[in-house]
């Protein structure tokens, strides 16, 4: 079943510097997708690619420039009043930063009550038994509800960012980098607190991460994202074993395996820089970059096309269709 | 063909112990050719940096913190050593303190730093300028604010080359030119005369590395120096320095918090953990056959692009210790599997396990812990210098063409 819609979403932001209105950094260019229940979608490309703006756009946090997103069959630019208080409830972000996402003047328990009296889904007098569930859901203790953010870990915080999404029980969570800014010996905890809820509450996530590793261990399908478009799309299996794009390959052969014995092949590394996507590239943002770019790929812009036999692997490069994936 | 045959031989040679008539013969002809390579091809011999009993101290405000004790460690010439660990565990300070950079309130409170015959922790500021950005170079995460924003990026080459060659600017800028053409960046004459703030992230990093490089360093280090950036630029740089060391015979202290590149970029490994150095290997036994608990633990927690679809992660419960000076027993025993109370209750001293591992746990020590089985240390030694030949052949082959 489809939870959620996108149609061709374009974003953009006014550059740093110069006069307002004249450059315009491009985030997100023409991107349509859709989210299927309890799915984990992961989304991943390098930074500036447009993974966090496209996420902002699928909860509302960010308006898109044109084009619509459809939360089961409603466009959320149209809906008002309570409708949309009711549709907010539903869509849930966790954010990159847990430094940076909770208020550091209110107490824990204070952060995790306020979504739950506003909406109504706790009385004065049942609101702390729900927030001391949703500590424990998380694996955090009822004390550290009257505690500060100051006094948590990293790790910590995170959890705590996870029980305010999770408390208006909602249908989709946007997960923006939740386990970049944290130890290595964190992020798992993290990983594995989001799959068992995902189980428990049959969540829909938007997974967005730079990391490829972490995006399969959570992921069913995968987006790769360049320079505000997305290239290809795949069951998080299929994207390893049949990769189409010359972009997604590159991806996957530059992500460091931690084993010494599988040594990268330096000829599968990219040369040159990521392009600006202020001014980026004509045609194929990527063929400046790309190992099979043609003269053609400087001037048509590359449609998500199916993969022959799978309609669901879309990959947007007429070549590496052509010649066939991986 | 004939090469990789050539390599085989000598790995067999090697497995075979008859290594030593290999290196006295290439010695002989290496004194012939006038010039003393202290690199045998069968691995690193001299240490170029020899780190003793290190311990640093921060003064907090509220008395003295030991945030570093009794690291003990050696970077031999032309070696990738890498140290991992999380943000907090010390390796950061470690690099700051042989630099003489560490942060105010921070003092080395014991230890030596060998390099080059000279104690780095006994010198004048005088003569540890001679040393520090000329014999040793340090890249750093943030490439920015390492560059001076008033210069150019060819300024700023050329005076790290007329540092130490009694060259014109015009002879050092050409040099700049080709160094930065070296790093890889697209067009060098150009880019000499920018600056920094008109370079992307990527080719700053680059640009510091050409820096680094300008002085013929013998050992560079690079402090999560890709880590803010992206990943196929990541790789880009980091076959870069491996290129280069391998290249110069340049030693490379590479400090990461990322398992994947300690496993494709390092020869030999310190884990740190809580302010100490918990294992020191080759990084074939580090993954083969870690030797303690934390670095086991370690190797569970990260996914990998190559796991199974029901891989499950091994979270490792709780939180790196904040007061860790404060323990008096093993730092990881409140997170470890395999803890007892005398782990709680002695102070854990690092001891070799056999000859390529050395731990900082006394179950491992006293070979009571399972998954510490024995290890071939024969065999990672083999594998280290046949991925070492292997890594050559392929530069050779590059530069070539």
């Amino acid at each position: 079943m489809t939870l959620l819609r996108a149609e061709n979403l374009y974003r953009t932001f006014p550059a740093a510097g110069g006069f307002a209105g004249r450059r315009r950094v491009r985030a997100v260019t023409d991107i349509s997708l859709t989210m299927y229940e309890n799915e984990t979608l992961g989304l991943v490309g390098e930074s500036g690619s447009g993974k966090s703006t496209l996420g902002r756009m699928l909860v509302g946090l960010d308006k898109p420039d044109s084009g619509a997103v459809y939360y089961r069959g409603q466009d959320l630019s149209q809906l008002k009043g309570q409708d949309k208080k009711r549709v907010r409830t539903e869509m849930q972000i966790v954010f990159q930063d847990p430094w940076a996402s909770l208020n550091p003047r209110k107490r824990i328990y204070d952060i995790l009550s306020a979504p739950l009296l506003y909406h109504n889904y706790a009385t004065k007098a049942d609101v702390g038994a729900k927030v001391t569930a949703l500590l424990e859901k998380v694996g955090l203790s009822r004390e550290s509800g009257e505690r500060y953010p100051h006094e948590f870990s990293g790790g910590q915080r995170q959890r705590i960012g996870i029980a305010r999404a999770l408390s208006l029980n909602p249908a989709l969570i946007v997960c923006d980098e939740p386990v970049s800014a944290l130890d290595v010996s964190i992020q798992a905890q993290i990983l594995n607190l989001l799959h068992e809820l995902q189980d428990e509450y049959n969540l829909t996530l938007l997974f967005i991460s730079h990391g490829l590793a972490s995006i399969k261990y959570l992921s069913d399908r995968i987006a790769v994202m360049y320079l505000g478009r997305i290239v290809e799309i795949a069951g998080a299996e299929k994207l390893f074993s049949s990769t189409y794009h010359p972009y997604t390959r590159a991806l996957i052969m530059s992500s460091p395996v931690p084993d010494p014995y599988r040594r990268q092949e330096p000829a599968a590394l990219l040369s040159g820089e990521i392009p600006s996507n202020i001014d980026p590239p004509s045609g194929c943002h990527f063929h400046p970059r790309c190992p099979l770019a043609e003269d053609s790929c400087r001037q048509e812009i590359p449609q998500l096309m199916p993969v022959p036999g799978d309609h669901t692997h879309l990959v947007a490069c007429p070549i590496a269709l052509a010649g066939g994936g991986l | 063909m004939d090469k990789r045959f050539a390599v085989r031989i000598f790995v067999w040679a090697y497995g075979h112990n008859c290594c030593g008539m290999i290196r006295k013969k290439e010695r002989e002809k290496e004194e012939n050719r006038g010039q003393v390579n202290r690199m045998t091809t069968s691995g690193y011999t001299e240490p170029v940096l020899s780190v003793r009993d290190l311990a640093i101290s921060f003064n907090t405000g509220q008395g003295e913190r030991v945030l570093l004790r009794d690291a003990s460690f050696e970077v031999k010439r032309g070696e990738v050593m890498g140290i991992v660990g999380e943000s907090g565990s010390g390796k950061s300070i470690t690099a700051l303190s042989l630099m003489g950079l560490l942060p105010a309130g921070g003092r080395v409170s014991h230890g030596e730093a060998w390099f080059e015959g000279q104690d780095l922790f006994t010198l004048s500021p005088r003569q540890l300028d001679r040393i520090r950005g000329k014999r040793i170079a340090m890249i750093f995460q943030d490439a920015l604010t390492s560059l001076n924003p008033v210069f150019t990026i060819g300024n700023q080459i050329v005076e790290g080359i007329r540092a130490h060659q009694d060259i014109s600017k015009a002879q050092a800028a050409q040099q700049a030119a080709g160094l930065l053409g070296r790093v890889g960046m697209a067009d060098p004459d150009n880019v000499l005369n920018q600056y920094a703030h008109m370079l992307s992230g990527g080719m700053r990093q680059r640009a510091m590395i050409a820096m680094a490089l300008a002085s013929e360093p013998a050992l560079i280090i690079a402090d999560e120096a890709t880590s803010s950036l992206d990943v196929t630029i990541q790789a880009q740089i980091m076959h870069l320095l491996r290129e280069l060391s391998l290249e110069r015979e340049m030693s490379v202290l590479l400090i990461t918090h990322d398992i994947g590149l300690i496993a494709q970029m390092a020869d030999k490994v310190i884990v740190m953990y809580a302010g100490e150095i918990v294992e020191n290997t080759d990084v074939f036994t580090l993954f083969e056959a870690p030797g303690h608990p934390y670095t086991r633990a370690l190797l569970e927690t990260v996914p990998s692009i190559e796991d199974d679809k029901d891989r499950e992660l091994q979270a490792i419960p709780g939180v790196v210790p904040e007061d860790y000076d404060a323990i008096s027993g093993c730092r990881f025993a409140g997170r470890c599997a395999y803890v007892e109370p005398k782990c709680r209750e002695t102070r854990q001293i690092m001891l070799p396990l056999d000859e390529c591992r050395q731990v900082r746990c006394m179950r491992a020590q006293n070979n009571e812990l399972e998954f510490v089985h024995s290890t071939q240390c024969e065999a990672s030694k083999i594998a280290l210098a046949r991925r070492r030949q292997e890594d050559k052949a392929e530069l050779e082959e590059r530069l070539r063409a």
